[in-house]
């Protein structure tokens, strides 16, 4: 799941930095990559063999989910920040 | 701290419109061992799953001191031991043990020398028979005040089947554990009682022979 993040996330910089789409158009192609890794590791059956572990670690899944999505926006969005900044200001001097 | 019970009542599983299990009642106090026996197929995993909550019935009442719970592994109130290896293979065997086992048995588990030699490794280093003697134990020893073991005896040596049974008799003490495995005998051995399911019901064995009497065995086997 990190990784998959990781390459939407990559990839939604790709297209954002130049301005293909803006921020909100990007941030709608997350969401719709973080229903796409659910929906695989829901089906993907070594994926929800190792639910059993959380569960009994008393993790809730949702909860989980929810606070990786949530740290994976937060990254992404601090990332693009500093990026555009960058690309600002480099286009400034 | 009081003891707490666990009740399961008019469980409905439906596969297809076939009715797995229909007359279930199944309940388990703090300190006992119950056994629960039943031929292939007969629901035994279905029911534990549901109790755990990772199996959805068409109805079903679970219960702990007569509160209703939605899903045993709510607030870690029930653990459960799947048939198939469940630990996450590219974790430190340590930093998965910590969360989830009793404050009250680390030490114990700790000395225990299948963690004593792989605590610093992930699971994927370990052989099957390895990672399923681990995950057994790990579940055994679990925070949980109840703990599901579905075939925990399964393509494990005589040896070793020996350690769980006592492993589990110890924490038995302080936990609730219903236990399910076709080596009816090590349930015998182990269980306080037991309860059979067969046509989809519960069934109170009170003796050994009330197996024979219900068709789950021709005869009893010599320990």
């Amino acid at each position: 799941m990190l990784w998959w993040c990781v390459v939407t996330s990559l990839a939604c910089a790709y297209y954002t930095l130049p301005g293909y789409i803006n921020v909100a158009e990007s941030y709608l192609l997350k969401l719709i990559s973080y229903g796409v890794i659910v929906g695989f590791q829901y089906i993907y059956h070594n994926a929800n063999k190792t639910f059993f572990y959380y569960r009994n670690a008393g993790y809730p899944i949702d909860s989980l989910y929810t606070y990786s999505f949530a740290a994976d926006a937060v990254a992404y969005g601090i990332i693009i920040s500093i990026s555009k900044l960058l690309l600002h200001w480099v286009h400034i001097f | 701290m009081g003891t707490h019970i666990l009740k399961t009542d008019s469980v409905l599983l439906e596969f297809d419109g076939r009715k797995i299990l229909q007359d279930i009642y199944i309940d388990c106090r703090q300190g006992e061992v119950v056994g629960l026996l039943g031929r292939n197929g007969c629901g035994k995993s279905s029911l534990l799953r549901i109790i755990f909550g990772s199996l959805k019935a068409s109805y079903k009442h679970i219960s702990i001191n007569d509160v209703p719970i939605s899903k045993g592994y709510h607030n870690g109130r029930v653990a459960y031991l799947p048939q198939h290896n469940y630990l996450p293979l590219n974790l430190k065997i340590s930093n998965l043990a910590v969360p989830m086992i009793d404050p009250q048995f680390w030490d114990e588990f700790s000395n225990h020398p299948i963690y004593r030699q792989y605590h610093n490794q992930k699971a994927a280093q370990l052989s099957g028979g390895e990672l399923r003697q681990l995950e057994t134990l790990m579940c055994i020893y679990s925070r949980a005040d109840f703990i599901l073991l579905d075939e925990p005896f399964t393509h494990v040596s005589p040896v070793e089947t020996e350690m769980f049974k006592e492993i589990i008799r110890k924490c038995s003490r302080v936990k609730g554990i219903i236990v399910t495995d076709h080596q009816y005998y090590n349930i015998l051995d182990l269980a306080d009682r037991m309860v059979l399911i067969t046509d989809g019901a519960t069934k109170a064995i009170k003796t050994p022979d009330d197996l024979i009497a219900h068709g789950y065995v021709s005869h009893l086997r010599e320990v």
